[in-house]
């Protein structure tokens, strides 16, 4: 049940006094306009709101304006210019008013005048537009996302000006009342996708939504899968083309991280200069990273195959020196790469927690002195090094990293599967894996499109999947947009040929 | 869109039913042909395979691909008929998910994991198979869609290294016998090629009305790649020679003159994408028998009881099929079932009732059943008694320093007994360490076993006693694997028992590579000893490299595909 605004500002400040009461942070500043002067009170947080954005809004001019008029036609002027503000809204209850508030902004009251007036702020204290710290590239934008959700949508809004891009906001959690924004293309999206993720948003209540990982791990149907049905991005590009692509885009204040939505393994295996360079090399590239994902999943566990029960597999030569590398070597094969493994955690955990410069140090002391060490002390053989050196650079070179964390982990199923059962182990390792993929949905496209049911996508899996083809064949957008609306791409000779 | 109503695109169906069917003739075609000529076998598979499609034809003119099965199966024979045509249906697809788990647990036995538990290898097909058969026909679709290519093009590109890989040394009789044998193989090619059985029941499942192209496009592509298959081993091994050998169509592959840039032995890649293949089979069979159990549910109980116990009545099936498959022993016993089966049984059986049908056809366009997807709580519980089991039995890995590897052998027979030399890498003596001057000396460690320089030579009466001494000087597994190049003594042929023992065993071991070069040597000409002196430590690479390197080596020497084809023909 919500309260409605007195007419009385001194009834007002009284409610907002109890409902603020040991917020030290929150100021109320009385104030007389006009003459011979009548009460008004603006209400807002300490840092979020500047003296200089007061007197700069339309709010602010307002106001100085309002200073020189005679009390009878100060609410006259309030009632016929306060919604023709651009920068402004009117609250006739006092709980949106307080939102509003708590939202960065500053409230303006005034007496026997039952309404509030906002006046906008920039919000809370934040980073600012900075260089995006984990998908970065050699060509494109180099700007990413901020902590602000304003600040964000405006990233998009800079790169799609067009009115067709909606941006919904609402607030999720009971007490962190946490700014979220859904942004999409009005021609371009699915509506029963967007219907569903408005669905899935209001299913849950939740005290605080501190991060966009929460609403991710709160939606999109739960599941026991460690692969991502989200995909993140710190980019605004790549957000924008994920728009333009007819996806959703979920903005959540305080996380740089947005979740666009749905997503497919194709998809997480992008960049963001996918498309920006020479298709050719691009191809190379996503080559590459699916070779980067077999490396991830699956090289420790078929060393241990090889080695440990069809050393015919391998050459002659290299067999008979990984068994003198291995002489002396007091553990199993599978204890040596479990050991290393975990030890390759280890340095990944800390190198992460540490302050930048000592972070790199620790994985070059780690990679080479302690590796080293482990082989001199006859505690590892070198193959094993080499083995799990070429499997964190497979996780690395995955783009997404969530989804090389879900090939990390399944990577011990595998190690475990191929020490038991060798090349039969490997093959189910693989098999699970695929019937996992095949199973996996998110937001009902599956997982594996476009390299299942191309027909339903708007991209071949030869074009846009594997390899990248030259951008003037990339005329469909991909299975996340309408189906009516899917051209994105159409040479000028073509159009001609359509308007005869 | 992506609705989960078990129908899936006639191009995932071609995918997925190549890999459903590939397995199936490939290890049959050989047993049910072996013996022929190879003009005779080709008849077989061809006449085989044109009756195939001609029946598929005829069959899925008469069946209304749009129908739900039961509905249809009623109208056309009745409720009894369509009752007893589902158990036959519900049986033989139980009967099929065994036979196809316990021969991928007996090829991995034979081929991979010699050493580990034979139930312990049935389990993963079931769980894999489990996991996948679980939920909508899309699933499956999907994983066909997505692996098909990549299994099917690596089988066909192993299948062309292994033709061209194949020499023409053993005179192979070409000539077609004709006579009911001929029939009667034909017969057996169809009915390997799965009678008419899935098609049908899968061509429901394809959307648009494209059973009869998918069923088409996959089971000829199946066939032909087997029979391929099949022919290179005959020329490889001989008519007979593929009798002795079990599975010459995977064996075909270890051939070492296939231009393997890493890999050395094909064979345990092909294998690998075989079981790929076989675990798919058991997978569509334990899908199609939860298919009938809801069929059976639906004809017998309300929906309400129907969605409760069909799951549970599933797993226990699955778990009746893994004591099934562990039951049977080996692989050659499962494939006299299938195979007896598919003859005696379900053709009759199914040519009855498209006769039936072929009289009263009708249609109906009404759609298929719906399926919900269920949760993973019983697939939970085989992983962890799979997990369970693993932990309890433990595995049979071997590290590299715990072998032995020989890179060549001499065999032939010295004053009456069987003498078999080794010869080792010069980085690693027989005794594990590395070799040292003092040992390089001629040491006699009983009168049987004999070590000079990296050779060890065992003599003994016969092959049992060798393969028994081998345990006197080392400790370590002897792993045949790595051996490269034999010189095979003619004096073995002076006493037959022992020369038909050491056939068997090339026959037999696996670790052999088919494409080992083997080098004929009468009494005087030079040996291991010799080639040592030219390449010390490294015989088996130099005999390889005389052979690969130069013209008058390649006239004398044969592979040991070829020995054991002259030798069984």
């Amino acid at each position: 049940m919500k309260t409605e605004l007195s007419l009385e500002l001194k009834q007002n400040r009284e409610r907002i006094q109890t409902l603020c009461e040991n917020c030290d942070d929150i100021l109320l500043r009385d104030m007389t306009i006009g003459r011979p002067g009548i009460r008004c009170l603006i209400v807002y947080i300490e840092t979020a709101v500047s003296n200089m954005m007061l007197e700069d809004s339309v709010i602010g001019k307002l106001l100085n304006h309002l200073w020189e008029m005679q009390d009878a036609d100060i609410k006259k002027a309030m009632e016929q210019n306060g919604l023709g503000i651009s920068d402004s809204a009117e609250f006739v209850y006092l709980e949106d008013a307080m939102d509003c508030m708590l939202a960065g902004n500053a409230v303006f009251f005034l007496d026997g005048y039952a309404k509030a007036l906002k006046i906008s702020s920039k919000g809370y204290p934040g980073i600012g537009v900075a260089k995006t710290e984990s998908e970065k590239v050699l060509r494109g934008s180099k700007e990413g996302f901020s902590e602000s959700v304003k600040l964000n949508t405006a990233l998009i809004r800079k790169r799609i000006r067009s009115t067709k891009l909606k941006v919904e906001e609402q607030f999720l959690g009971v007490r962190s009342h946490t700014v979220t924004a859904l942004v999409y293309d009005a021609e371009l999206v699915r509506p029963e996708l967007l219907a569903r993720i408005k669905q899935e948003l209001q299913a849950f209540t939740i005290d605080a939504i501190e991060d966009s990982g929460t609403i991710e791990q709160l939606t999109g149907r739960f599941s026991w899968s460690p692969f991502p049905k989200f995909q993140t991005t710190e980019r605004p590009d790549r957000a924008a083309a994920a728009v333009l692509a007819g996806r959703i885009v979920l903005l959540c204040d305080n996380s740089p991280t947005v979740l666009l939505l749905p997503t497919t393994l194709n998809s997480l295996l992008q960049t963001g200069d996918d498309y920006y360079g020479n298709f050719e090399i691009a191809s190379l590239l996503r080559c590459i990273r699916y070779a980067a994902v077999f490396l991830a999943f699956s090289l420790p566990g078929l060393y241990l195959a090889a080695t440990g029960f069809h050393p015919q597999l391998l050459p002659t030569a290299l067999s008979l020196s990984l068994a003198k590398a291995r002489t002396g070597v007091p553990f199993p094969g599978i204890v040596e790469v479990l050991f290393l493994e975990l030890a390759f955690e280890l340095l990944r955990e800390a190198g992460l927690r540490m302050p930048g410069q000592i972070g790199s140090t620790i994985g070059i002391i780690g990679g080479l002195i302690i590796g080293q060490a482990a082989v001199s002390a006859n505690l590892l053989s070198p193959i094993v090094v080499v083995v799990t050196a070429l499997t964190a650079l497979g996780s690395f070179a995955v783009p997404n990293e969530e989804l090389s964390e879900a090939f990390r982990l399944l990577k011990y199923l595998m190690i475990f599967l191929c020490a038991a059962f060798g090349l039969y182990g490997f093959v189910f390792g693989w098999i699970l894996l695929m019937t996992h993929l095949c199973r996996l949905k998110s937001f009902e496209i599956p997982y594996l499109m476009p390299f299942a049911a191309p027909s339903m996508d708007g991209i071949s899996p030869l074009l846009d999947g594997i390899f990248r083809g030259p951008l003037y064949k990339l005329r469909e957008r991909p299975v996340y947009a309408k189906k009516d609306e899917r051209k994105r791409l159409q040479m000028q000779q073509e159009y001609e040929n359509e308007s005869k | 869109m992506f609705s989960d109503n078990s129908r899936i695109s006639a191009r995932q169906a071609v995918q997925l039913w190549r890999l459903e069917w590939m397995a199936g003739p490939v290890l049959l075609f050989p047993v049910i042909l072996s013996g022929m000529s190879i003009g005779s076998m080709l008849i077989c598979m061809i006449l085989g395979i044109v009756l195939w499609t001609g029946i598929m034809k005829c069959v899925l003119c008469a069946w209304d691909l749009k129908k739900p099965f039961l509905k249809q199966l009623t109208e056309v024979a009745g409720k009894p008929f369509a009752l007893l045509f589902c158990t036959v249906v519900f049986l033989y697809f139980l009967v099929q998910a065994s036979v196809f788990t316990s021969l991928t647990a007996s090829l991995t036995k034979q081929y991979l994991l010699p050493e580990e538990s034979y139930p312990l290898l049935c389990l993963l097909p079931i769980a894999a198979g489990i996991y996948l058969a679980y939920g909508s026909q899309e699933i499956r679709g999907r994983f066909g869609e997505v692996t098909g290519p990549v299994v099917t093009g690596l089988i066909l590109f192993l299948l062309f290294l292994s033709i061209f890989g194949t020499n023409l040394n053993v005179q192979n009789d070409t000539m077609v016998r004709f006579g009911a044998h001929l029939l009667q193989g034909s017969f057996e090619v169809f009915a390997v090629m799965g009678g008419m059985f899935v098609p049908v029941l899968a061509g429901t499942f394809v959307m648009k009305s494209s059973g009869y192209g998918s069923v088409k496009k996959a089971g000829v592509f199946s066939g032909i790649a087997a029979g391929a298959l099949c022919v290179t081993a005959a020329i490889r091994y001989g008519e007979n020679g593929m009798q002795v050998i079990g599975f010459p169509t995977i064996r075909v592959m270890s051939s070492r003159s296939m231009p393997g840039a890493f890999w050395q032995r094909w064979d345990l890649v092909f294998l690998a994408l075989l079981i790929l293949c076989l675990t798919v089979t058991v997978s569509g069979a334990l899908w199609y028998v939860r298919e009938m159990l809801a069929v059976f549910l639906k004809s017998l109980c309300k929906q309400e009881k129907q969605e409760r116990y069909q799951y549970p009545i599933w797993y226990g099936c699955c778990l009746l099929v893994y004591f099934a498959a562990a039951g049977f022993l080996n692989g050659f016993t499962a494939l006299c079932y299938y195979r007896a089966m598919n003859i005696q049984i379900l053709v009759p059986f199914l040519l009855i009732l498209y006769t039936i049908m072929l009289i009263r056809k009708r249609t109906d366009s009404s759609e298929i059943k719906r399926y919900r997807a269920r949760k993973m709580e019983v697939l939970l519980l085989l992983l962890f008694l799979a997990a369970a089991v693993f932990f309890l039995t433990g595995c049979s890995a071997r590290d590299p320093e715990e072998r032995l590897f020989p890179t060549a052998l001499e065999i032939g027979l010295e004053d009456g007994l069987l003498a078999v030399t080794y010869a080792w890498n010069e980085e690693l003596g027989p005794t594990g360490t590395n070799v040292t001057d003092s040992e390089k000396q001629k040491t006699l460690l009983t009168e049987s076993v004999v070590h000079e320089d990296e050779l060890t030579t065992l003599r003994g009466n016969s092959l049992q006693e060798i393969r028994n001494l081998e345990t006197l000087f080392t400790e370590r597994y002897l792993d045949y694997s790595h051996v490269k190049a034999m010189i095979l003594r003619e004096s073995l042929s002076e006493n037959p028992g022992i020369e038909q023992e050491v056939m068997e065993w090339f026959a037999k071991e696996t670790a052999f590579s088919s494409g080992l070069i083997v080098y004929p040597a009468k009494e005087g000409d030079p040996g291991l000893k010799e080639a040592g002196q030219h390449a010390p430590g490294q015989v088996g690479e130099y005999l390889e490299n005389l052979y690969k390197n130069s013209g008058s080596y390649q006239k004398k020497a044969v592979t040991l595909a070829t020995v054991i084809a002259l030798y069984y023909d």
